[in-house]
């Protein structure tokens, strides 16, 4: 795993048990989306050139009118390319990683807004997974709310996959985590 | 009172605005690539998006300069008060 960025700096006896990304058909679904906006002037001109050809003419006589159309097409195409990798790298920066011992959530929002939340087990109170329409439910994927003690911000995994087994592990791990840290402490008390 | 005027316009002139947005929408790209080898750990996926980002995008402007560069830029719109019909861009 390439986790260089994301796991710098290892605790001592710590393990990567989930590395997450949004699902891929999150990702699908905006292509789709893209794919629609690409489409929409190739089918207008075919409509136009097809049924109005006297207009088709009218408008590509190779005067200004076609300069202007083309100088606007080609600026929206360009403006679909742009917003298509915007949204890939959107969507490839999200990265959320459960540990045995934290989890940290890094979120890219657009282009100028990321966010980097670390949580440690101790901290965690409550999981809660949400599942949301027709495609969640299909490709069980959804959000996973992991609600803190304290002031501390909640941490959510966004349209994440396998949420119901994600869920649940997160809720054991917090609780191997808890059960280790306690029986460790009465042996010390012990000791000491 | 209205004084005559005569002036002329270049078609070239639209492609300054036209410049300035694809220029502006050229930074995002950038700024996306600055993201990507910023903050993305180089995994094979990463560095291949990163080709295609600039492969792409790089494609996309030759496709629209040898589109728009057909065209004779140097033309000119007339305007006239004398002659308010010489306006004719469309």
């Amino acid at each position: 795993m390439w986790l260089g960025r994301v796991l710098s700096t290892p605790l001592p006896n710590e393990n990567v048990v989930f590395y997450l990304r949004r699902h891929w058909f999150t990702f699908f679904l905006e292509t789709v989306h893209y794919l629609l906006l690409l489409a929409i002037p190739l089918v207008f001109a075919w409509v136009v050139s097809t049924y109005l050809p006297e207009r088709w003419l009218f408008f590509f006589d190779g005067g200004l009118k076609e300069i202007l159309i083309k100088l606007v097409v080609s600026i929206y195409y360009f403006a679909i390319w742009v917003f298509f990798c915007t949204s890939w790298i959107d969507f490839y920066l999200d990265v959320w990683l459960v540990t045995n011992e934290r989890i940290i959530a890094i979120e890219q929002r657009g282009l100028f807004n990321r966010i980097h939340n670390e949580l440690h087990l101790s901290r965690v109170e409550d999981v809660t997974c949400e599942v949301k329409g027709v495609f969640a439910t299909l490709f069980n994927y959804g959000d996973i709310i992991i609600q803190t003690a304290g002031m501390e911000q909640n941490s959510i995994f966004r349209e994440v996959p396998n949420v119901y087994k994600i869920n649940e592990q997160i809720i054991k791990l917090a609780d191997t985590w808890r059960k280790n840290n306690t029986s460790n402490t009465i042996r010390q008390s012990h000791k000491s | 009172m209205l004084t005559d005027f005569n002036f002329t316009i270049p078609y070239w002139v639209f492609l300054i605005p036209y410049g300035i947005i694809m220029l502006l929408l050229t930074i995002f790209i950038v700024i996306n690539l600055f993201h990507l080898l910023h903050y993305a750990f180089m995994s094979p996926v990463a560095i291949f998006t990163t080709f295609l980002l600039i492969a792409g995008t790089v494609f996309i402007l030759f496709v629209f300069y040898y589109f728009l560069s057909s065209f004779d830029w140097q033309r000119e719109i007339s305007f006239s008060n004398s002659n308010i019909n010489s306006f004719y861009p469309f």
